[in-house]
């Protein structure tokens, strides 16, 4: 038994289009828009979402009948670890690009693809996805939030928690049970696309452990979401979900959250640097050599119609303890202490990166779910 | 691109499950040559699998992703013989092109740089150098580069062993020895590099088996009314261990993919210090699985963790690749980090 990751060959256009990210990148820089930032996939700002919109870097695998690029999703992930390797703030178009668009391209009506996803590849759409609840962490199916149905489309009861961008958001994905268990508990949930801004959506925001506010509670009471919003068909939620996280789980944004920490580290310590030193951070670049290529792997077998769970499962395992161990080479090699107090420099993205490491094993699937996936895929549950 | 590699993949796994079965390895008495096994790799061309004879221009990494196949599987059948040596002195003899040796029931073995005690006049530790004919050696000379030919009988031989009593013996040169000079490109360094890619490809083959003995134990062995399988401790254990050698099997393949020396160097470092490092998790939790049934010498899991724990040193350990990964990127700075991530070294670093 052994997973395999076969080398994806780049099309020439890839080779363009990183250039021409690198250009948009270095302008922006210039032009003082944002300072390199770890875990900048999470940052909302909604005026570099709107710059990237405009230099057509959302939305590359979209149809384009709907204002998408119409590219491979090899091209799409090129603009992906350009946009992170630079640390530049994607978090308003991150979670629509990454998974609700093509979402909703895949399973959405006519209507919701044609009210959607041109606002997503402008960049003025932010997308929260409402899976999580109170009583439904890694036990998803076990949701409470209820999907009624009445005259013309649905009625939705029930508490979100940890929805990141809630309260910022124009759209919310929301799962829901709109029937009663049957083989199987996977029976019975739907999803569906609702107004962040809709009536009876209360959004409280969570301060998390970086002191910031990203994810929120979010209390649905009694909104009306119409027919031609519900994804897929109804029933069919548990399958949209799982399709969902193997995009969701594979991508450079597992591996390379604290690279912009990492391509500073190297410039802190230099070619004179000890030996233990160099050993420190070479052990951390060739993991993440190595990961890029599973992850380049996995992103060409999704572009040929695979889904490979396992592979992802185990790239977003790997990767995640890779991003977490970078901050402690910096403690431990350079004798950076973490410092929240530093303004913009070093050892306070040293802080913001400490803090926020605990959830990179936890959001999009603990690690220890992950594993299952794995022992499921041989054959051992 | 892996598809004629994975051709000869297959034909060498069909010529182990014929001539090399696991109970060969278990029953060989150690360090004995099994001139049968060999002759039937020489006799299939296998043993020639690195040499390239297409364009020399393939800048050095031709034949490469078919190398790192035939050892890759040889390890995983646990065949016990210098297939990594074999391959890489057939290339250093192609290269030099020294037609002079006999062909046959000569033995060819290169000594493989060590990056902790590298070759010099007074000799090297040369695996299974007992059973040689002859020797390859790269060496700087003159301010150039030269691959020289001993032949083993003008070689003192200090018999030594590894951790997995595979013969490494130490073969010095009598002070009269003549080898044949053979003045070439090819650097000490790019052989060392060759080393550790093929290393790497032999510690994933013998990886994957390792996992295989231990996952195939958790199903069979029952304790508590259930296979140990079913405990989800027991599951954990195991996916770690296949996402270590994801990751390493991952990292061969992209070395096997080099189209260039400056690249192969990189790639191969990346190789042989994932692979080596994965060794620790792999081995700690396929015997954890195994319990006292895989601390024999019965059961054939020792076959494979004594290799491993053997190769994860052999042509630098995971702490000079990871030392030498380090200083490549340290040479790059803050702004390189990121391109060399991407694409490989624009120029092979010197090793320290
Ligand atoms: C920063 C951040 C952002 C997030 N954003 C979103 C979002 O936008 N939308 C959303 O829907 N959710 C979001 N989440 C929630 C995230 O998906 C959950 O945290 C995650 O699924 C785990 O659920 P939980 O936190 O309830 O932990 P629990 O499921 O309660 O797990 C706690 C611990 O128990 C372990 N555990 C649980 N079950 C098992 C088992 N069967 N076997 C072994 N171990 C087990 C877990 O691995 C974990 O270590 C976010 C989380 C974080 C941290």
């Amino acid at each position: 038994m052994r997973f395999r990751f076969e080398a994806p060959a780049f099309p020439p256009a890839a080779v363009q289009l990183r250039d021409a990210v690198r250009r948009f990148l270095a302008e922006q820089q210039a032009a003082g828009a944002y300072t390199p930032h770890s875990n900048s996939w999470m940052s909302y700002d909604a005026a570099f979402t709107r710059a990237c919109g405009l230099a057509g870097f959302i939305g590359l695998t979209l149809p384009r009948e709907y204002g998408g690029g119409g590219r491979s999703a090899l091209e799409r992930y090129v603009v992906y670890e350009e946009m992170l390797a630079a640390g530049a703030p994607v978090g308003m178009h991150w979670i629509a690009d990454r998974q609700s668009g093509p979402q909703i391209a895949r399973n959405g009506t006519d209507v919701v693809r044609r009210a959607v996803l041109p606002r997503i590849v402008a960049g003025q759409c932010c997308i929260g996805i409402g899976m999580s609840e109170p009583d439904a962490g890694s036990d998803l199916a076990a949701v409470r939030t209820t999907g009624t149905r009445v005259e013309g489309g649905w009625r939705l009861r029930g508490t979100k928690l940890w929805t990141s961008h809630a309260h910022r958001a124009d759209f919310l994905i929301v799962l829901a049970r709109t029937a009663p268990p049957q083989a199987t508990r996977h029976d019975g949930l739907s999803q569906f696309l609702v107004h962040a801004r809709a009536r009876g959506v209360a959004t409280h925001p969570i301060r998390d452990l970086t002191g910031g506010t990203d994810f929120n509670e979010v209390v649905l009471d009694d909104v009306f979401v119409h027919d031609d919003y519900l994804l897929g068909t109804a029933g069919d939620g548990w399958r949209l979900v799982t399709q969902e996280l193997a995009f969701e789980r594979s991508g450079p944004d597992r591996f390379l959250t604290t690279f912009p920490l990492l391509a500073q580290m190297v410039g802190m310590a230099g070619p004179a640097a000890d030996d233990t030193t160099a050993e420190a951070l070479g052990e951390l670049v060739g993991r993440m050599t190595a990961l890029r290529h599973m992850s380049t792997a996995i992103a060409h077998a999704l572009d040929e119609g695979a889904s490979p769970l396992a592979e992802a499962a185990i790239v977003k395992d790997l990767g995640s303890a890779l991003e977490r161990a970078v901050p402690e080479v910096a403690r431990q090699r350079l004798a950076v202490r973490p410092d929240p107090g530093a303004g913009a420099r070093f050892p306070a993205q040293l802080a913001d990166a400490m803090l926020a490491s605990p959830s990179f094993t936890l959001r999009g699937g603990t690690r220890e779910i992950l594993r299952g996936i794995v022992a499921r895929e041989l054959g051992l549950r | 691109m892996t598809a004629p590699a994975d051709l000869v993949g297959e034909s060498v796994a069909r010529l182990c499950a014929k001539h090399a079965p696991l109970a060969l390895a278990q029953e060989a008495v150690a360090g004995r040559f099994e001139d049968a096994v060999w002759d039937a790799f020489r006799e299939a061309g296998l043993l020639d699998a690195m040499v390239d004879d297409g364009s020399p221009a393939a800048d050095g990494v031709g034949g490469l992703a078919a190398a790192v196949s035939v050892a890759r599987v040889a390890a995983h059948a646990a065949v016990p013989l210098p297939i990594v040596e074999a391959l890489i002195a057939a290339r250093l003899r192609h290269e030099a092109g020294d037609d002079a040796v006999a062909q046959g029931a000569h033995v060819a073995l290169a000594a493989l740089p060590d990056a902790a005690a590298p070759a010099s006049k007074h000799g090297a530790r040369v695996g299974w150098g007992r059973h040689a004919s002859s020797i390859y050696v790269p060496v700087a000379r003159d301010g150039g580069y030269a691959v020289l030919r001993y032949d083993r009988a003008a070689a003192t031989v200090e018999p030594g062993e590894d951790i997995a009593g595979q013969p490494r013996d130490l073969l010095r040169p009598r002070a009269d020895a003549q080898p044949a000079v053979f003045t070439t490109q090819r650097t000490p360094a790019d052989v060392l590099a060759w080393g550790a890619l093929l290393r790497a490809a032999q510690m994933v083959g013998a990886m994957d088996r390792t996992f295989e003995l231990a996952l195939e134990h958790a199903n069979t062995r029952v304790q508590f009314g259930r296979p140990l399988g079913k405990f989800q401790m027991v599951q954990q254990m195991l996916a770690i261990q296949a996402a270590e050698i994801a990751a390493a099997t991952a990292a061969v393949d992209l070395a096997a993919a080099a189209t260039d020396q400056a690249s192969l160097h990189y790639y191969a470092a990346v190789a042989k210090g994932v692979a080596s490092a994965a060794v620790r998790t792999v081995c700690d939790c396929a015997h954890q699985v195994t319990g006292a049934m895989g601390y024999t010498r019965e059961f054939s899991l020792h076959l494979f963790t004594r290799r491993l724990w053997a190769w994860r040193d052999d042509c630098g350990s995971e702490a000079h690749w990871h030392a030498y990964l380090g200083r490549t990127a340290l040479a790059g700075g803050a702004a390189g980090l990121w391109p060399l991530i991407v694409r490989g070294p624009a120029a092979p670093v010197e090793h320290a």
